[in-house]
């Protein structure tokens, strides 16, 4: 089964290596594609250094961003697949067990107080920590004797997050009209503003968790089949679903903290991927982190030129893709179960 | 290897199934479990697949703990199973359902050894599904998926074997089948059956569930008496032996049925 998936994550690869440079090409700001080229290939060490404005916009803003939106697009799609097999659910995504909502809340209450009120955390700080115990609370309340059941935890998912939902609108009520608009963006993510700094973090914790999993593929696989059979088989079903809900929370908050809340990237993602490669989450899993992140940076230059000069938050267009794309699945399952 | 319970105790939620279940499964030997509905049987081997912990007692296979000695994945090399929930992914094609038995022995990066291949192969052939490698599960009939899931079983190369009652919605022809390859497997074999007439033809030793407790062990000609059949099942039998066969055959009638008078 290697050489089929060499040739198509080698594909993938230079699928999201063209729609990154398509990314960097277009924007707000209409630049000579020549200018692009130049400044791109001089950081590259190639060719002279360009100096000035055009530099710093491709260089210092978009660049980073468009990175940004790969690695976030990657490690959504990489949680939505992990979340469906812990969840046994085809349905599952960051958004369902909450983690999204209680980092929006994190952030929207960095806003309203400050972040000196929450002892010096910054927006992101704040959103990290909004996932963080979002997810220790979902957690709590989906265990029962120390077992995890898959429906009990989307169900704690949708409840703590309709709680924290409604906790974010209250705040959001408090703040003034000018920091609302930027709760909003938050909330619906947006990678504007993304710098070189913000790319660290998120880009580690992506590629070692994906390692990570692409190793537990087969694992993975065994849980599609039921806890009993995986029992069977070999896997500590509890202590595996703990770590795929640890690799996907870690994912998720990371996610959120950098980019505000995205949905749909990590439902879409996985089940295209299914319907492409199968069902075998070796190869499922390398191909949704490249699809996703190829997807995203399409998406995140969508925002950005559907009105330009000005920006949409790249969660509207996610929602809009994404939606009918639910729906869809929601009548096959449902009709498969009846 | 033998298998041993030792006064377990099993409650799902608080609730107890099984209060006190002992029972010893001598190496080579295929025992059944049987019992009316709600006895425990799928508890108890549950269990034994490690994915319910006992409230107490021990579990013992080949003298070792099942909880306390033995991790999941050195669990998997002693026993395979053939559950009941194994109808939930059908994508996979039978050979990777097989190859699916091989979880336990995977190197970290989950690769195939050459080893794996020829085990996979061969115990795919083992349940005569060679014909069918390359299909999907879900286009295969029950019969058939029954003996993909036994392939994936015996493809874990672990000396006991654990069925939770494998003849589950099968035609007859099916349920004889796979019987037989469970009995040519070789295996130390513990067994569910709703069937005592399987049961009786089946197996070399039976121990008979009630209300959460293992009520008696022995070979099915000594256990499976007329008066204890009625006592724990409530229905009339007559114990004679098959026509065909020889075995022990049991035929049974409602309690409120009045014996004819032999003819």
């Amino acid at each position: 089964m290697g050489k089929g998936l060499s040739v198509l994550v080698a594909a993938l690869a230079i699928v999201l290596a063209l729609s990154v440079l398509v990314g960097i090409s277009f924007g707000t700001v209409t630049l000579p594609l020549g200018t692009v080229w130049r400044v791109v290939l001089s950081h590259l060490g190639i060719g002279d250094v360009v100096k000035g404005g055009d530099d710093q916009i491709i260089w210092q803003f978009r660049t980073p961003r468009v990175l940004l939106a790969a690695v976030v697009g990657g490690g959504l799609a990489v949680a939505g697949t992990a979340l469906q097999v812990l969840a046994r659910n085809p349905l599952a995504d960051p958004y369902v067990l909450g983690v999204s909502s209680g980092a929006s809340f994190g952030a929207v209450l960095a806003v309203l107080l400050g972040s000196s009120a929450l002892g010096g955390l910054g927006i992101s700080g704040a959103a990290f920590a909004g996932a963080t115990i979002t997810l220790i609370l979902v957690f709590t309340l989906a265990q029962r004797a120390g077992r995890i059941g898959p429906a009990r935890l989307v169900l704690a998912g949708v409840a703590v997050s309709y709680l924290t939902t409604a906790l974010t609108s209250l705040v959001q009520l408090q703040v003034n009209p000018l920091e609302l608009r930027g709760t909003m963006f938050w909330m619906l993510g947006s990678f504007a503003g993304a710098g070189w700094d913000d790319l660290r973090i998120p880009t580690v914790v992506m590629v070692l968790t994906t390692a990570w999993l692409v190793v537990r593929g087969r694992w993975m696989n065994v849980m599609t089949t039921g806890d009993d059979t995986a029992s069977g088989l070999g896997v500590d079903t509890n202590r595996f679903r703990i770590e795929l809900l640890v690799a996907a929370s870690l994912l998720t908050a990371t996610a959120v903290a950098v980019a505000g809340g995205i949905g749909f990237v990590g439902l879409l993602v996985p089940h295209m991927t299914r319907l492409v490669v199968g069902p075998d989450h070796r190869r499922v899993l390398p191909v949704a982190a490249l699809g996703g992140a190829s997807f995203m940076v399409l998406v995140d230059l969508l925002s950005r030129v559907f009105d330009r000069p000005n920006e949409y938050p790249v969660g509207i267009f996610t929602a809009v893709l994404g939606a009918p794309f639910f729906l869809a699945l929601m009548r096959r399952a449902s009709k498969g179960t009846a | 290897m033998n298998v041993e319970v030792r006064g377990v105790r099993l409650a799902i939620d608080d609730v107890v199934i099984v209060h006190d279940a002992t029972m010893v499964v001598a190496p080579g030997e295929v025992h059944g479990l049987v019992g009316p509905n709600g006895s425990g049987k799928s508890t108890l081997l549950r269990c034994l697949y490690r994915a319910l912990r006992p409230a107490a007692g021990t579990v013992l296979l080949g003298g070792a703990d099942l909880w306390r000695d033995l991790s999941a994945r050195v669990a998997a090399h002693r026993r395979a199973v053939v559950t009941q929930d194994a109808t939930a992914d059908l994508d996979f094609t039978v050979r990777d359902t097989v190859a699916m038995g091989r979880t336990a022995h995977g190197g970290l990066f989950g690769h195939y050894a050459q080893e794996d291949d020829r085990l996979v192969d061969a115990a795919i052939a083992e349940v005569g599904m060679t014909w069918a490698a390359r299909r999907m599960v879900a286009t295969l009939s029950g019969g058939e998926r029954q003996r993909v899931y036994l392939a994936r079983a015996v493809a874990q190369q672990a000396p006991v074997l654990l069925l939770d009652e494998p003849t589950n919605h099968l035609d007859v022809h099916a349920q004889l089948e796979l019987l037989g390859l469970v009995r040519d497997a070789g295996l130390t074999t513990v067994v569910a059956l709703h069937d005592l007439d399987h049961a009786a033809a089946v197996c070399d030793r039976v121990t008979v569930m009630r209300g959460g407790h293992a009520v008696v062990t022995g070979a099915p000609a000594d256990v499976l008496t007329p008066a204890l059949i009625e006592d724990v099942f409530r229905v009339r039998v007559h114990v004679g032996t098959h026509p065909l066969t020889g075995a022990l055959h049991l035929t049974f009638a409602p309690l409120s049925t009045t014996p004819k008078e032999p003819t």
